[in-house]
């Protein structure tokens, strides 16, 4: 048998007989699974949600029937028809909340402007939001690496401290050899834990484990392999164990608390995102305004974009639907340019905050692990982009009745359109190669650490 | 006494003599005044956007045309929330609460452009505040100081012959108390000055009369927090056989109590007492309100009783005999009753999601570090009672103004060509504008009894087990 594994073997069966070991790693067990429950129910609320959308929109379109029976404006039954969309809760969301509990995942829209209605809140309490979330994403994140430091930051100071190092690390052929199992040992024995967990939640919510849930279950392994580095480089630097564990302790905090909160703020400072309370307040300037204006002004501004209705017959009266819905559309379509720059902007910070999260590992990771579970932001704009294309089908669908002012009877109410939801897509732009890369600097920063210690 | 004093100073020397505590205080202090100038930038600026908002749709409200009230209630006006009087220090939940909301008639829109929902999902890692810093910080450089000062005596041998001397270990405990103390002072005053000068240069603390009693209260909370956790540091660290092991149990109390307990307890909480969904909600008040009646079905019982008591009060038997336009007084009721239908509901949500923050709070009783921050966006007016308070305000403010506009409905247009007509912009020009005041500080502090609780508890059980805690045999 190969040396070094022999001498992993060892180390492994030294590692089985630590009592810390087993309570460090049992303790990580339970907040995983903890977690992984406390994941699926947070989500729970939106499911439920979802599958009552069918028996909400029936009862709201009897209760329309009945005021419009036996039939209806196009234009009047539509002002009252609340349509809904969603977007399913994806399946590895139970894994990494990401900010699914912070969004909607169902939106109701009606056929009056779109942009007074795209961003309404979810119902929340935002004094629980606030403490944080507390899923598998965030153990994987925070706890484990923690774990991993208090097993691994005394790999060789314990032995440094009795003065017996010299001699232990002639054992193993190489003091590098040797860190390299012991670390090792160690990481393998919180990856087994972390994927212990992972399968669980695999049996529980009946996860197939492959494809999306493998990658995720990579992105925690490249995560696992940068702090390995980090615990390696502390275990290699340090003399003793009150200083391995002081740096340990302190690069965890530094790295997992500060530096995140620091992000964060600086990022929210920095980029303020406002373009949403400006096109909500522009919009309904434009929209209301058009009741003061000529018809035929607003007219003019909505056949520029739509001119298949311009040959319809002009508007006299005070009112007519197909000129309160073509006011509506103006407005939408004068905060259009606002709508994009807002989205941009969201997407922009989104990118600015994963580069610096190139040099936070645990901002990185949380990036990628709810990119992975398809429960990030761009996730949700995503859903919202649908969410409009869904309102150019209303838009299609009603325009042609509404223009042509035609009435529709309860029997017609069958033919709407129905939002159709695309399962979740996981965003792809975060990849695993900015851990492994610090991970593999971190190793190389051992190295270095360990030769010229050895010079000492 | 006096050997008290002198292992205090003994104390507080070799603390001060150590590099590695200039190293952090210097570290501190820059932690300090990042969060400090930061979090100020950021709330001045949305302050002042939120005025500049605000004074906007007032202007816009007012240059409105001639118009016919219900035309004025649809095209309605907005309410934006500024951030609490004392949120440059602790932004408490306001990340994760909406900023404006739309008021119009007969319905009630939710607050929307919350910060956290457009922002990265590693937001929930948190964000930097002064409060985050004297909350969650603090604590771990008293461990760091502290927790060798018991534990290092015992390991080194120091201690059998500090006894020995006739040293009581009760002094010995309490005189590195007193030095830790002192060495912690220059940390406290750091952070208590950074935070006032936030605030005296923050517009918002001028307008709040109460803000210096806010700052007090909350300085006071963060006294009694980072006293709990000195006590507990020695306490541990005079039970403990080594200074690593007294780390270890005061890092691993840390992280437990101030990472891992406020998410767990949240998500609990959520569990416990599950709060109805947004589809579920809206179809719930959509229907109370039907039940009550439709004024758009021309046989509902509701109106048409409505209908014959109106007319008999005034003595006509026609709608269109009346001397008031009928239809602004149809408005108008039915506008009370789909807002008194919202108002019991959203009474009940309200009180679930207080339930939820009281369970937060109890849970508290595990951990000094919860305890401290209920308290503290509690005397910052940065919670979730801030938060419904606005919430309730600005739904109080959408039905007096739409009320008002149902009133001009019913006395200034006739019920004949009702639509056609306009009436002067004067009218509604006089209405108040919207006004929002966080809870006064004494609404604030009603209910955090229970955070005073655990807070004096983790002071109170240290200390105790302080005076009675054996010297560690050696």
């Amino acid at each position: 048998m190969n040396a070094f594994l022999r001498l992993l073997l060892w180390e492994w069966r030294h590692l089985w007989r630590s009592g810390l070991a087993w309570l460090v790693c049992g303790g990580l067990l339970a907040a995983c699974v903890l977690a992984i429950w406390a994941g699926e129910n947070n989500l729970a609320r939106h499911r439920s949600e979802i599958a009552a959308l069918p028996a909400l929109y029936a009862a709201q379109m009897d209760g329309i029937a009945k005021q419009f029976t036996p039939e209806g404006e196009a234009g009047y039954v539509a002002y009252y028809a609340f349509f809904p969309t969603h977007r399913p809760v994806p399946p590895l969301a139970a894994l990494a909340t990401g900010v699914r509990d912070l969004v909607p995942a169902v939106v109701w829209v009606r056929l009056l402007g779109l942009e007074g209605q795209l961003y309404e809140a979810d119902l929340g309490n935002p004094a629980l939001q606030a403490l944080g979330g507390f899923d598998f994403a965030f153990v994987v994140c925070a706890l484990a690496p923690l774990a991993l430091l208090v097993l691994a930051h005394d790999a060789f100071t314990r032995d440094r401290e009795l003065g017996r190092f010299t001699l232990v690390a002639a054992q193993g052929g190489s003091a590098g050899a040797l860190l390299a199992a012991r670390v090792g040992v160690r990481v393998l024995a919180i990856g087994a834990t972390v994927t212990c967990a992972f399968l669980f939640a695999c049996l529980w919510l009946r996860l197939a484990p492959a494809g999306n849930s493998l990658r995720w279950l990579a992105a925690a392994w490249a995560y696992l392999a940068c702090w390995t580095g980090a615990a390696a480089l502390i275990a290699a630097a340090t003399r003793t164990v009150a200083a391995s564990l002081a740096v340990a302790l302190t690069t965890w905090v530094a790295a997992v608390v500060l530096v995140p909160a620091l992000l964060n703020l600086a990022l929210v400072a920095a980029f303020p995102v406002t373009e949403g309370l400006a096109l909500t307040v522009r919009q309904r300037q434009e929209i209301h305004g058009g009741w003061d204006k000529p018809k035929p002004e607003t007219f003019a501004r909505f056949f520029v974009n739509h001119p298949e209705w311009r040959d319809t017959p002009p508007v006299t009266g005070r009112f007519a639907w197909k000129w309160y819905y073509a006011m509506h559309q103006v407005g939408d379509e004068s905060v259009a340019a606002e709508s994009t720059t807002y989205r941009d902007n969201l997407l922009a910070r989104q990118r600015v905050m994963a580069r610096l999260a190139w040099f936070a590992p645990p901002v990185y990771a949380q990036l990628l692990l709810s990119a992975r579970a398809g429960t990030d932001l761009d996730a949700h704009l995503a859903y919202l982009d649908r969410v409009r294309a869904f309102h150019g089908e209303l838009r299609r669908y009603f325009y042609p009745l509404v223009f042509a002012d035609r009435s529709i009877a309860p029997t017609d109410y069958a033919a709407f359109p129905r939002f159709n939801a695309a399962p979740s897509e996981p965003s792809a732009n975060t990849s695993v190669w900015p851990l492994l890369l610090l991970a593999v600097a971190l190793v190389a920063a051992t190295r270095r650490a360990l030769v010229s210690s050895s010079k000492l | 006494m006096s050997t008290l004093l002198a292992i205090a100073h003994a104390e507080f020397r070799l603390l001060t003599r150590s590099r590695g505590t200039w190293l952090l205080f210097a570290l501190f202090i820059a932690l300090v005044a990042t969060a400090a100038v930061l979090n100020r930038t950021r709330q001045v600026r949305d302050r002042a956007q939120q005025l500049g908002y605000q004074q906007l749709v007032r202007a816009q409200w007012e240059s409105q045309p001639d118009r016919h009230p219900h035309r004025v209630a649809h095209y309605g006006t907005f309410a934006f929330k500024p951030p609490g009087p004392l949120a440059s220090l602790d932004p408490g939940v306001e990340s994760y609460t909406g900023r404006v909301q739309y008021l119009e008639a007969h319905r009630q829109n939710a607050t929307n452009f919350a910060e956290a929902g457009a922002l990265s999902s590693a937001f929930r890692l948190g964000e930097l505040s002064l409060a985050f810093v004297l909350q969650l910080v603090l604590p771990l450089i008293v461990i760091v100081l502290g927790h060798r000062a018991l534990s290092e005596e015992a390991e080194t041998g120091r201690l059998r012959f500090l006894l020995a001397q006739g040293v009581s270990f009760r002094t010995l405990a309490f005189g590195k108390l007193a030095g830790l103390a002192a060495a912690l002072a220059p940390f406290l005053v750091v952070g208590f000055v950074a935070s006032l000068a936030v605030m005296l240069t923050d517009p918002a603390f001028a307008a709040d009369p109460a803000a210096m009693a806010r700052l007090g209260i909350l300085g006071a909370a963060v006294l009694v927090h980072t006293f709990a956790w000195l006590a507990l540091t020695l306490w541990v660290s005079a039970g403990a056989r080594t200074a690593a092991r007294a780390c270890a149990v005061l890092v691993t109390l840390w992280v437990l109590g101030g990472v891992v307990l406020p998410r767990a307890a949240s998500a609990i909480a959520a569990l416990r007492y599950p709060l109805s969904d947004k589809s579920g909600f809206a179809a719930a008040v959509a229907a109370d309100t039907e039940k009550l009646g439709n004024s758009h079905n021309p046989d509902d019982p509701h109106y048409t009783q409505f209908r014959r008591d109106t007319l008999a009060r005034h003595g006509v038997t026609r709608v269109e005999d009346l001397a008031v336009n009928y239809r602004g007084i149809v408005m108008a009721r039915g506008e009370e009753l789909s807002a008194e239908t919202f108002a019991r509901h959203f009474a009940a949500l309200g009180a679930t999601m207080q339930t939820q923050s009281d369970f937060v709070q109890r849970a508290a009783l595990l951990a000094p570090t919860l305890a401290l921050r209920t308290l503290s966006a509690a005397a910052a007016g940065t919670d979730l009672r801030a938060e419904l308070k606005f919430q309730r305000g600005a739904e109080a403010y959408r039905y007096s103004f739409v009320q008002q506009l149902n009133a001009l409905h019913r006395d200034e247009v006739r019920y004949h060509d009702d639509r056609d007509q306009r009436v002067a912009a004067a009218h509604w020009q006089r209405f108040p504008d919207f006004r929002t005041a966080p809870p006064a500080l004494h609404e604030a502090l009603v209910g955090t009894g229970g955070a005073w609780f655990a807070l004096a508890l983790w002071l109170v059980v240290p200390l105790a087990g302080l005076v009675f805690q054996k010297p560690r045999a050696t």
